[in-house]
């Protein structure tokens, strides 16, 4: 009786790990989309922030930290709070910004190629300049949408299944 | 006794269904390969359970036979 018992919460915890594990691996799919769609939003709020409204850039990364959601709501705050240092360059803050965004989104380190480059052109040349690069950096992230959209087509309902089955296996072979 | 061999064919009738979703999952995500490789472990897994059993059945046997 109490052998059953433990068998049925052992198997119940083999289950729940791989499970969660899958759905962790599914999240990760469905999120970097998401992810860069958001990115491409604070990207154009920006180019608008910069050719239209001529904001300083502390100012402009406090605005769209205001009003954008969270992993890039957290990269604009540190890019913010790093410009805001005595001694930081804007190529550093962004740096730094996007190193957060890095470690709190599902973004691959290659989709923020692109994004990276303009730490060297924001806030230091003229205005047409950094809209230019702005949207170059927009339009590769558009190109890495579409692919990210395709690779969570393929894989996010595969890695839930194989969360569950997986662990139906290994349960299975063990009873 | 008849029970637990019930149970037993229960296990790998299973066992082979789950790898078979498994198998077609893995198939429509272009995986051919892991697929493959799954099948093949599914059937060595099969394989050992099954021959666990044969190998008790011929001691059974063996036993009876002796004098």
């Amino acid at each position: 009786m109490w052998l059953l018992l433990i068998k049925v919460i052992a198997s119940g915890l083999i289950i729940l790990t791989t499970t969660s594990f899958g759905f962790d691996m599914a999240r990760r799919y469905r999120d970097r989309p998401r992810h860069l769609r958001q990115l491409q939003a604070a990207l154009q709020g920006l180019a608008t922030e910069i050719t239209y409204g001529a904001t300083p850039l502390p100012a402009a990364f406090a605005n769209l930290a205001a009003t954008h959601p969270s992993p890039t709501k957290d990269m604009l705050q540190v890019a913010a709070q790093q410009l805001a240092m005595p001694g930081n360059t804007a190529t550093v803050a962004w740096e730094q910004g996007l190193e957060t965004l890095l470690q709190r989104s599902a973004l691959h380190p290659r989709d923020l190629a692109g994004v990276r480059q303009l730490g060297a052109v924001l806030g230091l040349s003229d205005r047409r300049d950094q809209e230019r690069h702005l949207l170059l950096a927009i339009q590769h992230l558009e190109r890495e949408e579409i692919a990210a959209e395709q690779e969570r087509q393929q894989n996010e309902r595969m890695w839930r299944y194989l969360g569950v089955l997986s662990g139906l296996l290994v349960v299975i072979v063990l009873v | 006794m008849g029970s637990i061999n019930y149970l037993v064919i229960l296990q790998v009738a299973v066992f082979g269904f789950v790898i078979a979703i498994l198998h077609s999952i893995l198939e429509n995500s272009g995986r051919e390969e892991y697929a493959q490789l799954l099948v093949l472990l599914g059937v060595i897994v099969v394989m050992f359970t099954v021959i666990r059993w044969m190998n008790e059945l011929f001691s059974t046997i063996r036993a009876m036979f002796q004098f």
